[in-house]
């Protein structure tokens, strides 16, 4: 029979861990799912299961430099806003009782919010970890076109130490991250300056419970009416999160730009980039000339949305 | 051994093992059969109740892992002057026709409007999202939802 571990400190995770190699398990949405047996059977797992949702400093949202340091275990329900204080004992994320400050909540970024609010359903979220979508590492996974936007940092933990690795080096592949077997996520930690201007868009099936056919995460920041930095990554494109980057040199060097024919020229050239470097294939939910056309539509969307922006700057 | 406090009593539950899903531990070991498994994946409500207050799906939830947690469950909702209320705007809008999805549907109405007291019905559609019913067409069930807001002000 699986042993199950429910470590209540952080030391005694991270010995469990190295010890018995045992599978972090957060809200276990993706978890139950993926061990799922038939029959009215215990789900079959092989591995010891540490539960790394009630160790209390998995559940924080914080300031930090102006940036944010997310818990691994924060659930998606707080993120999205679905919900500010809760109250209650044990359990993960939004059923533990932690109560977030309301004045952090307020400063998490729109992509990453709008993003989170996306997945799935009500119930589902109030379980569902960021942390979890994270190591789940599926190209569809809507926090992470978030989080390659807001360009985040990983912080894993093992005994040895800590270290910090971006997102795109952290994401190896559908399923595939780089941690190892002592290792366990500990904060997502976005870095500042926190965007002024962000978008996110979802194509899926229906509105809930679907999973994403292509999305796209964008941030910039702005400064005296002009783009100072700025990133457009495209989600469930391709085996990972694809971040655009000639795109964002694109629009750095060209704004300010408020007449329409140089807005029409500016987004012919960022789906021309776009164009090059999306390579999305045919699957059971859409197909490969779908999420091209979609995809090139919703570049045309941001930068739009973009330029209103840099107008109310004015 | 876990310990459970359902519908407001202190259950002790021998789990044959430790990933055993909360949803058992309800419809097996204590004869709660009003969360039902529906597809078993988090994906249609069916088993949804409320762990510490929040709403969740059952079936996805191994009960060592909310060992000592509060659980409400559309039995517990049934006695409750909500559950009372959300029953009677169900039946006189049809909102339940097999009603296989109906103790879900309810789960998700209450934990609604004990923190919205005056939802929209863009909201109520949100916040059933994740409730599945291959019955009414769900309007029935939004109107059940907004005539259960209309009727409890005083009770939400
Ligand atoms: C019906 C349904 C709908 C869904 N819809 C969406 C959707 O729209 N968009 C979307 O993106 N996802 C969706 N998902 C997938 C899923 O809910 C998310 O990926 C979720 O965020 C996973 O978090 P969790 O805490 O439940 O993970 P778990 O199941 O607990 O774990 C998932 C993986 O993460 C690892 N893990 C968890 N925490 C840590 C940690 N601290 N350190 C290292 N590894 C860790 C686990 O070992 C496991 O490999 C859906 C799932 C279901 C069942
Ligand atoms: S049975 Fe749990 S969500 Fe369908
Ligand atoms: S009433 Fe039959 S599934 Fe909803």
């Amino acid at each position: 029979m699986v042993e199950v571990f429910k470590p209540t400190s952080l030391a005694e995770a991270l010995r469990i861990r190295a010890d018995k190699h045992a599978i972090p398990f957060a809200g276990g949405t993706d978890l139950m799912v993926r061990f799922r047996a038939r029959d009215g059977m215990a789900p079959s797992f092989k591995s010891p299961i540490l539960f790394v949702d009630a160790l209390p400093e998995f559940n924080t949202i914080r300031m930090f430099n102006g940036g944010l340091k997310i818990g691994a275990s924060l659930p998606l329900s707080i993120l999205a806003g679905d919900r500010g204080a809760v109250n209650g004992g044990t359990g993960t994320g939004a059923t533990s009782g932690v109560v977030p400050d309301a004045a952090v909540l307020a400063t998490i970024p729109g992509v990453l919010k709008a993003a989170a609010a996306e997945v799935g359903a009500p119930a589902l979220r109030n379980r569902a970890t960021i942390g979890g979508n994270l190591a789940n590492a599926s190209p569809a996974g809507d926090s992470i076109a978030a989080l390659y936007a807001l360009s985040a940092e990983i912080i894993l933990v093992s005994l040895s130490g800590e270290r910090m690795i971006p997102i795109e080096k952290f994401i190896l592949g559908p399923g595939e991250i780089s941690l190892k077997e002592d290792e366990i996520i500990h904060t997502i930690h976005i870095p500042a300056p926190l965007p002024d201007w962000t978008y996110w868009r979802k194509v899926g099936t229906r509105r809930a419970n679907a999973l994403t056919k292509i999305s796209l995460a964008a941030a910039a920041s702005i400064k005296d009416g002009r783009v100072e930095s700025c990133s457009f990554a495209f989600g469930a494109v391709g085996p990972r999160v694809i971040r655009v980057h000639e795109i964002e040199s694109l629009l750095q060097s060209r704004f300010p730009v408020v007449q329409e024919a140089k807005l029409k020229e500016i987004i012919a050239e960022a789906k021309k980039f776009a164009s090059s470097m999306i390579t999305p294939i045919d699957d059971q939910r859409s197909t490969a000339k779908y999420r091209k056309t979609v995809a090139l539509n919703l570049i045309g969307d941001a930068i739009a949305s973009l330029v209103e922006e840099l107008k109310l700057g004015d | 051994m876990i310990r459970l406090r359902i519908n407001g009593l202190e259950r002790e539950v021998e789990i044959p093992h430790p990933m055993y899903r909360l949803l058992d531990v309800l419809r097996e070991d204590i004869g709660l059969t009003g969360a039902k498994e529906g597809c078993g994946e988090g994906e249609c409500g069916a088993c949804a109740v409320l762990l510490n207050g929040v709403l969740v799906n059952s079936c996805l939830i191994p009960a060592s892992q909310v060992d000592e947690a509060d659980i409400l469950t559309p039995e517990g909702l049934a006695e409750t002057e909500a559950g009372k209320l959300l029953a009677k705007c169900f039946t006189e809008c049809h909102g339940a026709q097999c009603g296989f999805c109906t103790p879900g549907m309810m789960m998700a109405a209450a934990e609604l409007l004990f923190t919205n007291r005056k939802p929209t019905e863009v909201e109520i559609r949100e916040a059933l999202a994740g409730n599945i019913c291959r019955c009414t067409g769900y309007d029935m069930i939004i109107d059940a939802v907004q005539l259960a807001t209309e009727r409890g002000a005083n009770i939400w």
